[in-house]
């Protein structure tokens, strides 16, 4: 019987099917990734002591390699670690844009540079004796980036107070922190109930919407504000951002060698313990620029941030992964786009669509507002869709077509700074299991990193793998250590570090302590090197 | 007699199409390819959401690697029978350190040159160069404190510590009997 014979029907139909069967041979993609880097994403220790788990480090500095340290600045003839200040000359290839309801302005480094020494020079000379810390109590914002930058550059310490809205709660961390200025918003404090510590001798305020063209005589706000605060703050000086920007001090003096200057302090970070007290942790040149370094290492070659990447850091500023990952934008080179804060008082997502970002860095709590869609029959659909792509290994195109070139989101787990444990969201809201990141990438169609952080380690501690789309169910999975770290877990009540399970231990360049330090967080290591909380 | 052409026949006309009441397009065929249709077009649609083959071999590969040695203080008796023989590792004590040379079984295993050291304190014999057994310390003493060797003999020793320390496993420690 030839073909001829066939019924055309059947005729038909085996063509169908042929066709079918080409197009799937020829639509074939590999996974992103071998499924073999998937399950050995951690390089392990062959000996372990008989209460801990093997030390587990990243597969990027096995055994017998040093961790990473720094940003391998080339020196004349040698290489050093480098400071913040490097971080800033690598951004020069970048640049800054600041997006507000009113617009767009975008400024060069070189520009924002010349506004450094101003602002450190008047930081320097409001206070009497020798100024050790200022304290932020901002959004991200261009002032609190020239802020910050400016204490780095000239040895002053940056105490980042997150965005309380209890008056108490923030006195609390002023206490413990103890800085000589104090810097803000004009209109976010309420001083009647602040109470400011007696290290405070001056008191910074700055406009709400400033920008590079914005001058004293036009903001009345800041005017009103500053004439009803000296009369009721006493000796406490006050001061405006306009007028640090106009001054003409002499910038405190900078330590010359580059090795001592990598060991002052950059960041205060203040967090509540579990017993409700307050403390704080200072965070070196040497461990910020460690904790960059590694995430510039961490991702693979082929997706690392680039010139052409925007970058938009949503959640605040005041929590030190989001600087390190600022950081990190800021050397790779990255255009910096700042649109405000999300968390607190709630997000303009509008504002988000008109930056089209690539890389978005947000807390979970925001990384789930982007997704939300209305359901229906049409989206179940196409997340099943989605879902089945990235069980065989890739992306599909994203079900939210509002940011067509977004690529990567970083977020990390943490817990919030308030003492009010009745006030905490839920574990919920500000985690992600392994089957919501699936979720979170078939809605936006891009990658996302999950870190784990610790108020005592610089940036991330561990972090699910760029290109790791497995579905684990509802584990919450961070991943590898990072390449700057090397972490292990050891016996705790039932749990046996022999089994891999226990408590986490970490230690390395970006972490602040010699030894090893207990997190406090129990979880587990997988056969596949990534660290799960249990 | 059976005509087996016929019925061969009647079959390949039944496979393609039907001389039933049933209408002409209803066939075996015709139901297997439009079966195997709306699999592929499913399929190309809705990607399988099951692990496959690669992951699982992957994951039962990361499963099979060995367990991380457990970090142990041994004594002279109870490293004795880590000879290669008495149990499959070889250890080997070098300066109140011990380490696994098993993957040197060759040198230090049952029949190697350096077998007698294995599973004792080898200290002297390495700093003296000589694999005698009158270098081994009996495993009922004190351990030997390497007391009379010359600077050329302790210097030796450290090249030695050395060479173990970058070429195998650093798996404990040795400390007195009880």
């Amino acid at each position: 019987m030839s073909l001829s014979d066939l019924p055309p029907l059947t005729l038909g139909l085996a063509g169908l099917t042929t066709a079918l069967i080409a197009v799937r041979w020829f639509s074939h993609k590999y996974p992103d990734i071998h499924p073999v880097a998937l399950y050995h994403q951690s390089s392990i220790s062959p000996v372990r002591q008989p209460d801990e788990s093997a030390v587990h480090r990243s597969v990027v500095t096995p055994f017998t390699y040093p961790l990473i340290t720094g940003l391998d600045i080339r020196d004349g003839e040698t290489y050093r670690d480098g400071d913040v200040r490097d971080v800033w000359t690598l951004a020069k290839k970048g640049d800054v844009t600041v997006i507000d309801a009113s617009g767009k302005t975008i400024m060069q480094y070189d520009e924002l540079e010349t506004k450094l020494a101003p602002l450190a020079a008047a930081l320097a000379s409001y206070s009497p004796q020798s100024l050790s810390k200022v304290a932020l109590y901002l959004p991200n914002s261009l002032a609190n980036f020239l802020l910050s930058f400016a204490c780095a550059t000239y040895g002053i310490a940056t105490v980042l107070l997150p965005l309380l809205s209890d008056m108490s709660d923030l006195s609390k961390h002023l206490e413990a922190t103890q800085p000589e200025i104090f810097v803000y918003v004009v209109g976010t404090v309420d001083f009647t109930k602040l109470i400011l510590p007696a290290s405070v001798s001056a008191v910074v305020l700055v406009p709400a919407n400033f920008t590079l063209s914005s001058t004293n005589s036009t903001d009345k706000d800041v005017t009103e504000w500053t004439q009803q605060l000296k009369k009721s703050l006493g000796t406490v000086q006050v001061h405006t951002f306009f007028e640090m920007l106009e001054s003409t001090a002499v910038p405190p003096i900078v330590e010359s060698d580059k090795l001592k200057f990598t060991r002052m302090p950059v960041f205060v970070v203040s967090y509540a313990t579990s017993q409700g007290n307050i403390e704080t942790r200072s965070f070196h040149h040497r461990h910020l620029v460690s904790a960059v370094a590694a995430q510039m290492r961490a991702i693979p070659q082929h997706e690392k941030l680039q010139a052409s990447d925007v970058v938009v850091p949503l959640d605040s500023w005041h929590e030190l992964y989001n600087r390190i990952m600022l950081l990190t934008a800021m050397a790779s080179g990255s255009h910096i786009a700042i649109c405000g804060t999300s968390g607190g008082g709630g997000y303009d997502l509008d504002l988000l669509k008109r930056v089209d970002p690539t890389v978005i860095i947000a807390s979970v709590r925001t990384v789930k507002q982007i997704c939300e869609l209305k359901s229906s029959l049409f989206t179940s659909f196409k997340l099943m869709r989605a879902y089945g792509f990235q069980a065989q290994g890739n992306l599909s195109t994203p079900i939210i077509k509002s940011y067509p070139h977004l690529r990567i989101i970083y977020t990390h787990e943490n817990q919030p700074p308030s003492l009010d444990k009745s006030a905490a969201p839920t574990s919920a809201e500000t985690s992600l299991t392994s089957r919501d990141l699936i979720h979170v990438r078939a809605m936006l169609g891009a990658r996302v990193v999950y870190a784990l952080t610790h108020p005592k380690i610089a940036g991330a501690l561990c972090q699910t793998h760029l290109l790791d789309y497995r579905d684990l169910g509802n584990v919450r999975l961070f991943g590898p250590v990072l390449p700057c770290l090397e972490a292990m877990v050891r016996d705790i009540e039932t749990l046996k570090g022999g089994n891999r399970q226990g408590g986490l231990f970490v230690r390395g360049p970006a972490a602040t302590g010699p030894d090893w330090i207990d997190t406090g967080i129990v979880g587990e290591w997988g056969e596949d090197g990534c660290f799960r909380e249990l | 007699m059976v005509d087996f052409s016929q019925i061969k026949e009647l079959y390949k006309k039944s496979l393609y199409s039907s001389e039933d009441k049933t209408p002409a397009y209803i066939s075996t065929v015709n139901a297997l390819l439009i079966f195997t249709c709306v699999y592929l077009l499913y399929r190309t649609v809705f990607p399988s959401l099951s692990t496959n083959k690669e992951h699982i071999k992957a994951k039962e590969f990361a499963a099979s690697k060995a367990e991380p040695v457990v970090h142990t203080v041994y004594t002279p008796k109870t490293l004795a029978p880590f000879n290669g023989t008495d149990h499959p590792r070889v250890l080997m004590g070098v300066k109140r350190k011990v380490y696994d040379v098993s993957a040197g079984r060759s040198f230090y295993g049952p029949g190697g040159p350096y077998s007698n050291f294995a599973g004792r304190d080898a200290s002297r014999g390495l700093a003296k160069g000589s694999f005698d057994e009158d270098m081994l310390t009996d495993i009922n003493l004190p351990i030997d404190t390497l007391e009379g060797l010359t600077k050329e003999e302790i210097n030796a020793l450290n090249d030695w510590e050395s060479h173990f320390a970058g070429k195998y496993l650093l798996c404990g420690e040795l400390v007195e009997n009880d």
